[in-house]
């Protein structure tokens, strides 16, 4: 069963929630591995004591153009729909901040003059627990742009690293937003917990996400995090739109002060207890699956 | 001549957008401002009187499937790189937030099923703000990855209006992040504000901007934001000033974490409107300095 953790705005504790879902899950004994798709920004390490990080440079393929076979028809500049191909008075200049690695212009030139060459887009890290992988993060190269390509490649490396899919739990810890990047993360999810936080920005940018997965068309629960009383902005979207909250997280200075610190706040019992009563339902929708089979 | 500042962090959630629209208030007419999070655009939120204008944003391409022509020979499948096309229910069906418009499902459709359209991927905003001045702002819609483009667009229509109205400064609010959209907002400007939740993830988030930021070479000054959250960072916090130091990265004031700032933003009110006048003293402080820096150590006043 696959879980993304998304929101719209970011720093609503997505990463925090992530870390302490992941935690207890595995103090239940359940298979479970948390993976970091935010790639930009991986946080998940610092807040959990790893020992050791395997490290995977990971690579995409760009066109690269023999300069001896060419003829300079132009045809790849022509069908490059992303004006990545630049025409140079003796030379093709292929923009790898533009191109999308299509190949398409590969593909229509008549000359044999396209071939292609490797790109480093940043790392995949990892580490095992008892021979089983149990934590895994992109962590894009600075300055590259290909965050997108980069959150796949991580996917793909969780789907060939795991035997048995069926009986593990993978929980992902997704980048802020609604773009491309945090679709490319989310899709193919069996749940998705948007995280909010009870203000104008959490509300506002919740509806966004809301209206994102609900045409990815992926079930979907609500986690108000940093919760006050007598604030129910949140609970009064979600009424009004038929949204279920799996969860409701308190605003505590003492959690915020650890987290700054580096810390889960797993140890706080009153904390860990919502975590638990959250993972709970997630793990009775996890039988449930399971079961219908 | 125009200045553009941007405010970034890097991490999410580090105070970026409130910082904005306190500036904002602060230069009222003398600056245009920009959201480049068009991903989840808030400063509107804050600062935002009403829309001017509004259009629809279009870029790059999607394709199309004419099934009464498609003879589902599966060859579009076969090629395309993005596993955008998938076979459903004896039909051919392109996955649009799997499809990246490249056209080369296109050419190899023999009996031309498939249309390459133009694509719409969001709306621009034009709004008239509450401080006598002009903001430009975006909403993407859902699974586009054209965010790049149009940040670069509402920087040229702030640049526009900037010299039109012969104004001095753009000030404008970066998304998250170190991709794509980052790049493109600090693409041009003059100076970048970094706005440093000080804490672990946010420091080092941090750290992971100024080494892309360092590649444009432009001149960063820095805020340590939400500041006191924890007494249990001092090794870290100095390791944070050597480093800043090293990279010559002036540290321009530190905002204490207040939690009265969040009550403040329930009722869309910047952090600058608490009623503690050393709140609005620390602020006022921390943007006179930035003027200064960005002027020449030529001094602003009302």
């Amino acid at each position: 069963m696959i879980i993304s953790i998304a929101s719209g705005k970011g720093g609503t504790g997505k990463t925090l929630f992530s870390v302490n879902l992941f935690l207890n899950l595995e103090k239940n004994k359940e298979k479970v591995l948390l993976v970091d798709l935010d790639v930009e920004e991986p946080n998940c390490s610092y807040l959990m004591n790893i020992d050791s990080l395997n490290k995977e440079k990971v690579f995409i393929s760009f066109p690269k153009i023999d300069s001896d076979k060419c003829i300079l028809c132009k045809t790849c500049s022509m069908v490059c729909n992303f004006n990545a191909v630049i025409v140079l008075p003796k030379s093709i200049y292929i923009s790898k901040n533009l191109c999308h690695s299509c190949n398409r212009c590969k593909f229509n030139c008549i000359s044999n003059a396209i071939t292609e060459e490797d790109y480093e887009i940043g790392d995949i890290n990892y580490s095992y627990s008892n021979n089983n992988i149990t934590f895994v993060n992109g962590m894009l190269k600075e300055g590259v742009i290909h965050s997108k390509d980069l959150i796949s490649k991580v996917k793909k490396f969780v789907d060939d690293k795991l035997d048995c899919k069926n009986d593990k739990i993978i929980i992902q810890d997704c980048p802020p937003g609604i773009s491309c990047n945090m679709t490319e993360a989310v899709k193919g999810s069996d749940i998705v917990i948007l995280v909010t936080e009870p203000t104008p920005f959490g509300l506002h940018d919740l509806k966004l996400a809301v209206e994102t997965v609900k045409k990815m068309k992926i079930e979907f629960f609500v986690l108000i995090n940093k919760a006050e009383e007598n604030n129910y902005i949140i609970e009064d979207y979600c009424e009004k739109e038929n949204i279920k909250i799996i969860g409701k997280i308190p605003y505590s200075e003492e959690v915020c002060s650890l987290y700054a610190e580096g810390k889960s706040s797993y140890s706080i019992e009153w904390y860990s207890n919502i975590i638990d009563s959250i993972s709970d339902k997630l793990l009775s929708k996890k039988y449930g699956v399971i079961n219908d089979k | 001549m125009i200045n553009e500042i941007l405010i970034a962090s890097g991490k999410g959630g580090a105070g970026k957008t409130s910082i904005t629209g306190a500036f904002s208030k602060f230069l009222g007419k003398d600056a245009i401002i920009a959201d480049y999070d068009v991903d989840a655009a808030n400063l509107s939120i804050l600062v935002s009187k009403k829309i001017v204008n509004e259009e629809y944003f279009e870029s790059g391409y999607i394709a199309e499937i004419n099934h009464s022509y498609c003879i589902k020979c599966g060859k579009c499948k076969d090629v395309c790189k993005f596993n955008a096309i998938k076979k459903e229910n004896d039909l051919y069906i392109i996955d649009k937030y799997s499809c990246e418009g490249c056209g080369l499902c296109y050419d190899v459709c023999l009996p031309k099923a498939i249309q390459i359209r133009t694509k719409v991927v969001g709306k621009w905003y034009e709004e008239e703000t509450l401080f006598n001045s002009v903001l430009y702002s975006a909403r993407l819609d859902p699974g586009s990855d054209n965010s790049g483009k149009l940040v670069n667009f509402l920087k040229e229509k702030a640049r526009e209006k900037a010299e039109k109205n012969n104004v001095k400064f753009i000030i404008s609010d970066a998304p998250p992040g170190i991709g794509c959209p980052v790049i493109s907002s600090i693409s041009g400007i003059d100076l970048l504000i970094l706005v440093i939740e000080m804490g672990i993830t946010g420091i080092n988030d941090a750290i992971r901007l100024i080494n892309v930021a360092k590649k444009f070479g432009i001149k960063i000054l820095c805020i340590f934001n939400k500041a006191g959250m924890t007494d249990k960072l001092s090794k870290i916090e100095n390791e944070l000033i050597s480093f800043l130091e090293t990279e010559s990265i002036e540290i321009i004031g530190e905002i204490p974490y207040n939690r009265e700032f969040i009550s403040l933003l329930q009722q869309n009110k910047l952090p600058i409107d608490s009623n503690d006048k050393t709140i609005f003293e620390n602020f006022d402080k921390i943007f006179k300095k930035i003027l200064d820096i960005i002027c020449n150590k030529s001094h602003y006043e009302e």
